[in-house]
C-alpha cells in the first residue's frame, strides 16, 4: 500500500500544494530510477551527469548511470535542454494539454535546474503530470505548478514532442 | 606567622548506595559484592550509542535528500559521509535498514566496503539490496 494517508500526508508537507490537488496520488517507490529518466520514460537506470568518457557506468551497486546525447557533465537546465532536444522535444510555451503531443518540464530554483516532471497522454490520467520524487516516490499532479516548492522551485522551461 | 582564619571548603562527592540485605537463620548478611558485575557491558554501550547515531544520521540524510535526483548530492550530504565515517561498525546497521527497505543507502556499502556485488548482468538497487542481505547474512 504506497497511497496511504500517512504517506500522502508526508510528501504533502513538502509539497503543500498538492494538499488540494485531487489527482494527488502515489503511484511508486521504486529506488531504481530519478526524475530525469522518468521524463524520458526510463525506469531502469538513474539518469545524471557523469564524465563522457565514463558513459554509461555503474560506479555503485545496482545502478547504472547515464548522461546520453553527448550531454555537458553538469546537472543543469543547458545539459536537460541538449538531452531532451535530442530526443526530439522542442520549447514551448505551456504545460497545457495537446492531442499527440508529449510534453515535459524542467524546474528551477535559483537559477538551477532540480526536477523535471512529464505529462502522461494515454489512458485515465491522460492530460495529468507525473514525477519521480528522486529516489523517492512517483506521483502523479494535475499541474506541473502543483510542485512548487522550496525543494525544486518552479516549473521554468516546457518542451513538447510530437507523437506522429 | 600568618593567622589561618578559615578552610577552603571541603568539596565532596557524596555517592548513594543502596545496600541489599539478605536474611539466613535470622540473621542479616550482606552479599558478597562482586565488584566487576558493575561495570557497564562495553559491547552494549557500543550498540547503543551506534545504533542510536545511526538512525539520527539515516533519518537525517534520507529527509535532506530523498527529493533530490543528483547522485552526487545525495552521497556529499554531511550525515551520509558521516555513516561512511562509522566505517565497519555500520555495516550491519545498513544491512538492517536495506532489508527493511532498499534503498540507495546500499551505495555507502559499496564506498565502505570497496566492494560490489554487481555481476555481468544488470541489477536494480531493490535487486542489489537483496544480494547485500544474502551476502551478509550469509
Amino acid at each position: 500500500m504506497l497511497n496511504t494517508s500517512q504517506n500522502r500526508s508526508d510528501v504533502i508537507k513538502d509539497f503543500p500544494l498538492l494538499m488540494e490537488d485531487s489527482n494527488f496520488e502515489i503511484v511508486d517507490s521504486s529506488p531504481n530510477y530519478n526524475c530525469i529518466a522518468w521524463a524520458a520514460n526510463v525506469t531502469d537506470m538513474w539518469w545524471d551527469k557523469l564524465p563522457i568518457n565514463l558513459r554509461p557506468a555503474i560506479r555503485f551497486d545496482g545502478v547504472k548511470v547515464d548522461w546520453p546525447f553527448n550531454a555537458p557533465d553538469e546537472f543543469s537546465t543547458k545539459a536537460l535542454l541538449h538531452i531532451f532536444t535530442s530526443l526530439k522535444f522542442e520549447v514551448c510555451s505551456n504545460g497545457d494539454y495537446e492531442a499527440g503531443f508529449k510534453k515535459v518540464v524542467i524546474y528551477e530554483k535559483n537559477g538551477a535546474a532540480t526536477h523535471m516532471a512529464r505529462q502522461l497522454t494515454n489512458g485515465i490520467n491522460k492530460g495529468i503530470w507525473s514525477s519521480k520524487l528522486g529516489s523517492s516516490y512517483r506521483v502523479l499532479h494535475s499541474t506541473p505548478e502543483n510542485l512548487i516548492s522550496i525543494h525544486y522551485g518552479e516549473p521554468k522551461i516546457y518542451l513538447k514532442k510530437s507523437m506522429n | 606567622m600568618p593567622f589561618i582564619i578559615d578552610l577552603p571548603p571541603d568539596f565532596k562527592q557524596f555517592e548513594t548506595t543502596k545496600i541489599e540485605y539478605y536474611y539466613d537463620q535470622g540473621q542479616k548478611v550482606v552479599p558478597e559484592i562482586n565488584f566487576k558485575s558493575a561495570i557497564l557491558n562495553d559491547d552494549l554501550f557500543k550498540e547503543v550509542y551506534l545504533k542510536d547515531k545511526f538512525e539520527n544520521l539515516y533519518s537525517t540524510w534520507e529527509r535532506n535528500t530523498k527529493y533530490k535526483s543528483s547522485i552526487a548530492a545525495i552521497i556529499e550530504d554531511d550525515n551520509f559521509q558521516e555513516i561512511i565515517n562509522m566505517g565497519e561498525d555500520a555495516i550491519p546497521l545498513i544491512i538492517d535498514e536495506i532489508e527493511r527497505k532498499p534503498s540507495v543507502l546500499v551505495w555507502a556499502l559499496n564506498i565502505i566496503t570497496g566492494k560490489s556485488l554487481t555481476s555481468v548482468g544488470r541489477s536494480t538497487v531493490e535487486d542489489i539490496c537483496k544480494r547485500w542481505v544474502k551476502y551478509y547474512r550469509g
